[in-house]
């Protein structure tokens, strides 16, 4: 199984993984972590390393809400260990498929929710009018 | 401003280095075209460099110096750049100034809380050692203020006017 970690700015990953298990149910080795105003990147590291330790799982995947921002900073470091990946653009989408392919490899998890959290992203406006447009055409 | 018409934005002191708040408010406020990140650590780290330029927009240039190289390329970057400095640590900023480097005022962005330092704003904590620093720093004629965000109330630290 590959251990999950959220990570956001302020209290977006911890709220966030409340709404997945919404619609999931109480979900094992997914762990958030909140970044406050004040808090190190060494010592958002020690956080995410424990984690790590804790989960006794072989592969990590760690999201971050932005690329660029210290929760990415701290998380990508730990890329150095193969076993652990770090994906960006954290939400709702992403996180609810990846609890869906907790047994896949972690390059294939990775891949498939990234996918989802593309997808998840819709104009409604737009789509509705590529709909009915193609409609009228026909 | 920067000095004799350069453009020299911002200098920052940021332990988080290059983040959110630098890429999406003062790169966007300052019209920043390029990040001069002073940091010796990071700057002989070829995988925190990977991943920082990773997470830079392509319309801004960033480069990784100690405060020697940091020295000798200044003058040329902030002729043709609108240029913003930034430093992880005082120590660096002040070896940078006692080496020849100008600096007309440093925004105190970001010291996280380590074990014995003491609070002076939401994300800025400093210990009795780089307080001495920053206020060797202030006694040079150079400008300290604390603020986060361009949009926040810029707080003068020290004796700085």
């Amino acid at each position: 199984m590959v251990g999950i970690i959220v990570i956001s700015h302020g209290p977006f990953s911890k709220a966030l993984i409340e709404s997945a298990q919404m619609v999931y149910g109480k979900q094992e080795k997914v762990e958030a972590l909140c970044l406050e105003a004040g808090v190190s990147m060494d010592s958002l590291r020690n956080k995410i390393n424990k984690i790590i330790t804790e989960f006794k799982v072989n592969e990590v995947l760690i999201m971050v809400d932005l690329l660029g921002g210290t929760p990415y900073n701290a998380s990508s470091i730990e890329m150095e260990n193969s076993n652990i990946n770090v994906i960006t653009g954290l939400n709702m989408p992403m996180l609810l498929e990846a609890l869906l392919f907790r047994d896949e490899t972690l390059e294939n998890i990775s891949s498939i929710a990234t996918q989802a959290g593309r997808s998840g992203i819709v104009n409604v406006k737009e789509k509705l009018d590529n709909i009915t447009g193609l409609k009228n055409i026909n | 401003m920067g000095r004799n018409g350069s453009v020299l934005k911002i200098v920052r002191l940021d332990d988080r280095l290059v983040h959110g708040q630098i890429i999406n408010n003062w790169c966007t406020s300052e019209n920043i075209t390029e990040i001069l990140v002073i940091n010796k650590e990071v700057a002989s780290n070829d995988m925190r460099k990977t991943f920082i330029q990773m997470s830079v927009p392509e319309s801004i240039t960033i480069l990784f110096c100690d405060v020697l190289g940091a020295l000798e390329i200044i003058d040329e970057e902030s002729e043709f750049e609108n240029l913003m400095i930034v430093f992880g640590n005082p120590f660096e900023i002040l070896e940078f100034i006692e080496n020849g480097g100008k600096l007309d005022s440093i925004n105190i962005g970001g010291m996280s809380f380590k074990k014995g330092t003491k609070k002076l704003s939401t994300a800025v904590y400093v210990n009795d050692e780089e307080l001495g620093i920053l206020s060797k720093i202030s006694t040079k004629n150079i400008k300290l203020e604390i603020r986060l965000l361009p949009t926040d109330k810029s707080k003068k630290f020290l004796n700085s006017n």
